[in-house]
């Protein structure tokens, strides 16, 4: 081989350090693994080596990377992790730049292998080239493989920082982006809430603001800027503030900002806002104080639109106005806060001339406001119900009688947010009242026979104490029916009343002379003007009576009884609730009037029938006086012959002093029976009032009895008596003995000319209910046919000689002793007279 | 000499202290006597056999003296009979004469007048009284 070789050898040499030179502009840019790839293929083709081989160790602590080639031809399964193994004890020491001979990685046999570090120390990695060729590698081989090595490990680092700061940068790239996004979300939340806010305050018609006294500065949101209906971009201002507000409420308005501006406190307040269009808003405004580091005060607060409120319950105010009610509200704290145009059009008064501390002064009567004042004060202090009855003045100043209740009204914890009051007029239920009560009592009175003038007394005091500066009177009627007499007017004047009594009635005496006179009502509303009262104006005026109004108490037919009159010292005609009264009064003075009439009468009635009973006693008796004296003949007869014997025990030559004496006790005896009997007839003949008294009707029966036996005994009539043990009766015993009288001789006298078997029987029982029965039975002629119902009739009579009142007397008196008395039929013959008698109690 | 049995008055009378006034009366001249309230209780007792009389009150429950003075006489009984009465009238006296009786005497009546008309009577009796 000659120089000529040896140039092409070394100009292909050149040739190959050129294209080696030129490999790290190839490699700009390009990664690690396409470096080393493009390092040993240019290696492998230049030097046509079996086999090529690079490490590089990752920056970052990753696995190494590991690329191999082989030369033409040979194929291997082999991985560049496994070449890397086989390679690596020959790698551990420093091979740089050294050759030796090795087991062939890829194949069978030795293998020449060349190795060099990637950069200045291993820390980059590793070229390895290998060959079969015993001479590899040759000089130029060596120096060729040792540049490519050197230009790989400077295109590697190069490799290795940019892409160090590819990372770095996309890192950094990332961070950013991620940050952006979160930016962003952060400024979509914001933007979200911000629009939020402003809707809600929109919906809510609540702006918020913010104020810093010091400088003046005013922020106001969107809404505030709405409500004041002012534009976005105006700079808010007090003064912009104030030329919204209502002028009636600028004053105060101004009033409580620059409080607020000087005492830095929070504050609340309402007010109007008269728009430019003319409408009015209501506005409530809060805000709150907050003090900065500086010490100066800003104030956060919003502003409520509370348009919709106020007209609702401006319109609740004009339901509550409508309610016929008086409705009132006051705070928690007992203050009145609110008054119904109804309460104020009764009394009279507008919200503007009177506040609500007041009111009560103003209108409840004097005599009820400490009550009232503190009920309420209990009331609040508790939180319980309030309810108080109190005079209300109306408007005319006459003063009605109301029923005040107020609840207090909670929120959801309980507290008291304020009270619902509300006052019912119950005048006329209270009258009413009043009225019913007095009337009861006086029904009460009339009921127990009080005197008449007791009870008209109390009447009047009754009317008259329902109606202020009322005074009645009440005439009666004499009984000639035309003078006026003195009835009851506790509360008129004495000489007024005295002159009043006995003037006559007519068609034009008064109020109650004509009212009498006319028996209709006389409303006379002003005595200075009526014609009625002309003939007597000058007996009235000098009381000031002004008005009288007079209704005549009647009888149920219609006769004038007297008169209830209702006096005022003003004109005035009556009212719906004094016409009642009036009627009301009338009415009982009538009922009063007639039952002392009716009792008087029932007294007359009384004193002629006791008249009458004393007469058919009387005439009993005498036409008993025969049996009569008889019966007193006997033991005076008894008496003279025990006399003589006593004498004649005496007389003795030997007086016998016992037989003597015993005698004489049957003197005593005698002379005890004549006593009895003369006693019993003069009862009978006495004309007493009836006296109630426990009696023993058995025993009226035995003395009965004795006084007619003789009569019996002159007709041969056998008296027989069955007399059951029996109770007391409360009664009057010589009625019942004159019942028992008439009863026994109308037997005897049935008997008297009738044939057979004359018996009187008197039989005294207890029936199953209680009462006592007694039956006086004859076997005489009986009752007279088709006429028995009439025995008990006034002057029915039978007997030549009868008054005809002696049955009917009898069963008056057994009937005002709550018993009955009737007659029958014997079955056999004769008749029977039963009487029944209430048992009274024995300890009665 | 002593009758076999002693003469006895017998009274009838309704009022027991018209009776017990009488037998009190003859008791104290030494005369016996028997009383009675009614007819009917004289009739149920048992009379005895020796001069009697009886004393008769004109009144008497149920019946009167004279009819039971009749009913004794269409019985057989014959007693002296003297009457006594509260009120006595003529025309009755005349009857109870009429039918027998011994005497009539009004209450009150004097006691010497009952023993004379007993007496009369009975004469027994005027014995037994002595």
């Amino acid at each position: 081989m000659g120089s000529t070789a040896e140039i092409k050898r070394l100009q292909s040499c050149i040739n190959d350090l050129i294209s080696v030179l030129a490999l790290p502009a190839i490699w700009s840019g390009s990664k690690s693994s396409q470096i080393l790839s493009t390092l040993l293929d240019v290696l492998l083709t230049m030097l046509r080596l079996d086999f090529a081989y690079a490490r590089l160790n990752d920056a970052s602590d990753g696995p190494p990377i590991e690329v191999v080639r082989l030369g033409d031809h040979r194929h291997s399964p082999i991985q560049p992790q496994q070449f890397g193994q086989a390679l690596d004890r020959w790698l551990t020491a420093d091979q740089t730049a050294s050759r030796c001979v090795v087991p062939d990685p890829a194949g069978e046999g030795e293998v020449s292998i060349a190795s060099f570090s990637l950069g200045l120390h291993h820390e980059v990695g590793v070229l390895v080239a290998g060959s079969r060729r015993a001479d590899f590698p040759t000089e130029i081989e060596r120096l060729l493989l040792r540049v490519a090595a050197n230009q790989a490990g400077i295109g590697l680092q190069d490799a290795q920082r940019s892409g160090e700061q590819r990372r770095i940068a996309e890192m950094l790239e990332q961070r950013v982006a991620e940050r952006t996004r979160q930016l962003t979300a952060a400024n979509d939340d914001v933007r979200r809430s911000e629009a939020y806010l402003a809707e809600a305050q929109r919906l809510s018609r609540t702006g918020s603001f913010g104020w810093r006294p010091s400088t003046g500065e005013i922020i106001w949101s969107e809404e505030t800027f709405r409500i004041f209906q002012y534009d976005r971009t105006t700079i808010p201002t007090v003064e912009l503030i104030l030329q919204r507000v209502h002028p009636e409420d600028a004053a105060l308005v101004k009033q409580t900002i620059e409080r607020a501006s000087q005492d830095g406190k929070n504050f609340e307040h309402e007010y109007r806002l008269l728009m430019p269009d003319g409408s009015v808003k209501h506005v409530h405004v809060v805000a709150h104080a907050l003090s900065n580091e500086s010490g100066s005060v800003e104030f956060v607060g919003a502003v409520m639109d509370v348009t919709a409120a106020k007209e609702a319950e401006d319109r609740i105010r004009l339901i509550i106005n409508a309610v016929p009610a008086l409705i009132w509200t006051a705070r928690a704290d007992g203050r009145l806060d609110f008054i119904s145009q109804r309460w104020l059009d009764y009394a009279g008064i507008d919200t503007g001339t009177i506040a609500g501390g007041e009111l009560g002064e103003r209108t409840v009567h004097p005599d009820d406001i400490e009550q009232l004042q503190n009920k309420w004060r209990v009331a609040v202090a508790e939180g319980n119900p309030f309810e108080a009855e109190i005079r209300v003045r109306r408007f005319d100043g006459e003063y009605r009688w109301f029923l005040s209740r107020a609840c207090p009204l909670h929120d959801r914890s309980g507290h008291i947010l304020g009270w619902y009051g509300n006052d019912i007029d119950i005048e006329d239920r209270t009258r009413a009242v009043a009225l019913r009560d007095g009337e009861s009592r006086i029904l009460e009175m009339i009921a127990r026979d009080a005197p008449l003038e007791e009870i008209l007394e109390k009447l009047v005091r009754v009317v008259e104490a329902q109606f202020a500066g009322l005074l009645c009177s009440v005439l009666l009627l004499d009984e000639d029916g035309q003078h006026v007499r003195h009835g009851a007017a506790p509360s008129l004047p004495k000489p007024y009343t005295d002159a009043i009594d006995g003037l006559c009635i007519g068609p034009k005496a008064g109020s109650c002379g004509t009212a009498m006179y006319r028996r209709e009502p006389v409303v006379v509303s002003d005595i200075l003007q009526d014609p009625l009262w002309e003939p007597y104006r000058s007996v009235a005026e000098p009381y000031g009576f002004r008005a009288c109004w007079s209704t005549p108490i009647l009888t149920h037919s219609g006769k004038a009884l007297g008169s209830f009159a209702m006096y005022y010292r003003e004109p005035r005609s009556p009212s719906p609730a004094e016409t009642h009264a009036l009627e009301m009064a009338t009415h009982l003075a009538g009922i009063a009037i007639e039952r002392r009439l009716a009792r008087e009468e029932r007294e007359r009635l009384r004193q002629a029938q006791a008249e009458l009973a004393h007469i058919n006693r009387v005439t009993t008796m005498g036409e008993l006086t025969a049996s009569l004296a008889h019966e007193v003949n006997q033991p005076i007869a008894a008496a003279l012959t025990d006399a003589n014997t006593c004498l004649r025990w005496l007389n003795r030559d030997h007086p016998d002093v016992e037989e003597a004496r015993q005698s004489a006790l049957r003197i005593v005896k005698d002379a005890t029976r004549a006593g009895e009997i003369v006693g019993r007839t003069r009862l009978l003949f006495r004309k007493s009032t009836p006296q109630r008294e426990l009696v023993d009707v058995n025993e009226v029966i035995r003395e009965m009895i004795v006084l007619l036996r003789s009569e019996a005994t002159r007709y041969s009539i056998s008296v027989r008596t069955e007399l059951a043990d029996l109770p007391q009766v409360m009664g009057d015993r010589v009625q019942l003995q004159q019942v028992l009288m008439n009863l026994m001789t109308n037997g005897i006298d049935a008997m008297k000319d009738v044939d057979g078997t004359r018996e009187l029987a008197i039989k005294s029982q207890r029936t199953d209910s209680g009462q006592l029965l007694i039956s006086v039975s004859d076997t005489g002629v009986g009752l007279p046919p088709q006429q028995a119902d009439k025995i008990f009739d006034a002057f029915f009579t039978t007997k030549p000689h009868g008054t005809g009142m002696g049955l009917r007397i009898s069963r008056s008196i057994v009937e005002s002793h709550g018993g009955r008395l009737w007659a029958a039929d014997n079955s056999r013959r004769g008749a029977s007279f039963y009487i029944t008698l209430p048992a009274q109690v024995e300890a009665a | 000499m002593m009758p076999a049995a002693a003469p006895t008055v017998f009274v009838i009378d309704d009022d027991d202290l018209v009776r017990t006034a009488i037998q009190g009366m003859l008791k104290s001249v030494g005369l016996r006597s028997e009383t009675f309230g009614t007819p009917q209780d004289f009739l149920r007792s048992k009379h005895p056999d020796g001069p009697s009389c009886l004393v008769l009150d004109v009144r008497l429950p149920g019946v009167s003296g004279l009819d039971f003075q009749r009913e004794l006489a269409d019985a057989g009984v014959r007693i002296p009979i003297i009457f006594i009465t509260g009120h006595g009238d003529i025309p009755m006296s005349v009857k109870a004469m009429k039918s027998g009786a011994v005497e009539f005497l009004t209450k009150p009546f004097r006691d010497q007048d009952l023993l004379d008309a007993i007496h009369q009577a009975s004469p027994p009796f005027l014995a037994a009284s002595g």
